[in-house]
């Protein structure tokens, strides 16, 4: 975490232009001046770095000098869109993830299973934001199914609840379809080989010894399957903050991965800083989770 | 088992083909603005496959043309990732102690940073980035995972008998390394690679597609769908072509990657959920099970 915050300042600082110069060519160098000493940022860097830790270290994330408030406001603002898309999403290719991996995974090598590996292959190959893109240019575009861009429609103040809701939901559809049919194929090939690897244990002979049906079989190979997949979904979280970068941007979707590309244009350091503490925050917080989870999944690890 | 390897070469070979006799088979040269009054932004026809952009360019040349830069790019990138992820890995194991906890615990941190991030600010603040500067930035940002597998494989091989007899025979250092330890590494890194070529491929076309990546008028997949992405409802060949192709060899890497890993690795999945698993369980993924 410290380091990420460090490497965030440092890079920030090496990058040319500040957000003096950020104002365009016409200004000039009076007001340029002003602004840095206003800023602080006309000071040493040691000074400049020992105040940027100190204040983050009491949680103030610095002022967004783009949008003229705390950059604490700017992330409560996307965050939560960002968490609402790409928690629906994960959920999605997660259950369908699993459930399509199980299917394979318990009948290994057949005929069967080697064509959804395939279809699941492509699908995976799939860069989000193309398939974003070919999906907009189908359902929003051409046929006009749905709408392209954004979280609500421009009537959206004047609906009633359940219109509101449906309208919602309409602008949810393709992002998270884009979003969700890769992160399927992901967990999908993931728990397949989990699966086809549990299949082959001994426990799973003993069970079909001993009698049980198939499907009960099955269901105690994927409890062992699981694993691996926890652990996908634990590495998977921080994908919630720049997951959707692209995805958000193609779908105009005012998310986090949307603040951030606007914030880098806008040279707005503070925001960018912001974005890459609380990603590895984050990273490391799913790869603890993922820990935790696998301890409460597995027995075996329970005892230790 | 050779069922899988066969299919994943020949969609390799397909592509590598395409891009090396690229020059001889585009009609037309990728930045040539052909008739900027007549031939603008033109459906795909049988003159031009795959139409034509908004200054008269041959979207079909510039596809071709951009296979090389976005395929030379991935695989350039990942070259640099192997060999820094192997010193990496070598020092890390061969040194040992406190040295090896030190290595390893900086690679975690490392793996914590959210790349795409950095890729995203990097390439924005400092502007417009050069093949090379890009080649370095996306090599040196993504061996991190490559480093942490080659860390946990090389620990599982130095307790294997033949590493053991080799030791015991006096063989030390960079010798044991590359004559004794690196021939088994290489399934690893083969297979490692290729998935990390594909991913880079998608990583130059997001980048690309930002205005990030590879800068105008040097033609990339990524850059095509950049001029096409205001455009999709009209100029669609502008994105479904570049796209496709980028599709394709991605698709193509990760077959080859699958294919390998079934072959050489079985129940060895080189990413970061394995060697997370492994760290817990230090065995070697590829030991042969009973």
């Amino acid at each position: 975490m410290f380091a990420a915050a460090t490497l965030a300042f440092v890079l920030l600082q090496l990058a040319p232009g500040d957000a003096a110069t950020a104002l365009g060519e016409g200004t000039s160098p009076e007001l340029r001046a002003i602004i840095r000493a206003q800023y602080g940022l006309d000071e040493s860097l040691a000074t400049q770095y020992g105040r940027w830790l100190w204040s983050l270290l009491r949680g103030d994330l610095g002022w967004s000098h783009d949008q003229h408030r705390p950059v604490a406001a700017v992330i409560a603002d996307a965050l939560p869109r960002s968490l609402f898309l790409m928690g629906c999403a994960l959920s999605v290719s997660l259950v369908g993830g699993m459930l399509v991996g199980a299917w394979q995974g318990a009948r290994a090598g057949s005929r069967r299973d080697r064509a959804t590996s395939t279809a699941l292959l492509v699908l995976y190959s799939l860069p989000e934001f193309w398939l974003a893109l070919a999906l907009l240019a189908v359902f929003a575009y051409r046929l006009r199914w749905l709408p392209a861009t954004g979280i609500t429609g421009e009537m959206y103040d004047y609906m009633s609840a359940r219109e509101q809701l449906v309208d919602r939901l309409r602008h949810l559809v393709l992002p998270l379809t884009s979003l969700s049919l890769v992160g399927l194929a992901l967990f999908a090939r993931y728990q397949r080989d989990a699966m086809q690897e549990s299949m082959a244990q001994g426990f799973v002979r003993t069970a079909r010894a001993k009698g049980l049906t198939e499907s009960a079989v099955r269901r105690q190979a994927w409890r062992s399957a699981l694993l691996p997949v926890i652990t996908m979904t634990g590495l998977m979280l921080p994908a919630l903050i720049t997951g959707a970068v692209f995805v958000e941007r193609v779908f105009s979707w005012p998310g986090m991965g949307f603040a951030m590309i606007h914030a880098i244009e806008a040279r707005d350091y503070p925001v960018v800083s912001a974005g890459v503490i609380l990603g590895s925050a984050i990273t490391a917080f799913g790869a603890a989770l993922a820990d935790i989870a696998r301890d409460l999944a597995d027995p075996r690890l329970r005892t230790l | 088992m050779s069922r899988r390897v066969a299919p994943a070469f020949a969609l390799i070979a397909l592509l590598v083909s395409v891009v090396v006799l690229g020059p001889l088979l585009s009609p037309y040269a990728p930045n040539a603005q052909l008739d900027i009054i007549a031939l603008r932004s033109q459906a795909p026809s049988l003159a031009h496959p795959f139409g034509t952009d908004a200054v008269s360019r041959d979207v079909f040349s510039r596809v071709l043309d951009g296979g090389r830069v976005s395929l030379a790019l991935a695989v350039l990138s990942v070259s640099l990732s192997l060999v820094v992820a192997t010193l990496y890995g070598a020092i890390s194991t061969l040194v040992g102690g406190v040295v090896d906890t030190t290595m390893r615990r900086l690679l975690d941190v490392a793996l914590s940073i959210p790349r795409l991030l950095v890729l995203l600010a990097v390439g924005a603040l400092w502007g417009a980035l050069s093949f090379p500067a890009l080649v370095l930035l996306i090599g040196f940002t993504g061996w991190f995972d490559t480093a942490r597998l080659v860390t946990d494989e090389l620990r599982a091989l130095g307790t294997r008998e033949f590493s053991v007899a080799a030791r015991a025979m006096g063989v030390r250092g960079p010798r044991l390394l590359w004559r004794h330890l690196l021939p088994h590494l290489l399934p690893t890194l083969v297979i490692s690679a290729s998935f990390g070529v594909a991913r880079t491929i998608a990583l130059e076309a997001g980048l690309s597609y930002l205005g990030l990546g590879i800068q105008a008028p040097q033609a990339s997949w990524g850059t095509i769908l950049h001029d096409g992405a205001g455009v999709v409802e009209t100029e669609w060949w502008l994105s479904l072509f570049p796209g496709l192709a980028t599709v394709f060899a991605v698709l193509a890497c990760n077959a080859l990657g699958d294919a390998l890993r079934e072959r050489f690795a079985p129940d060895h999945v080189p990413t970061l959920a394995t060697s997370l698993t492994a760290s817990s369980a230090p065995s070697s993924s590829r030991t042969v099970r009973p």
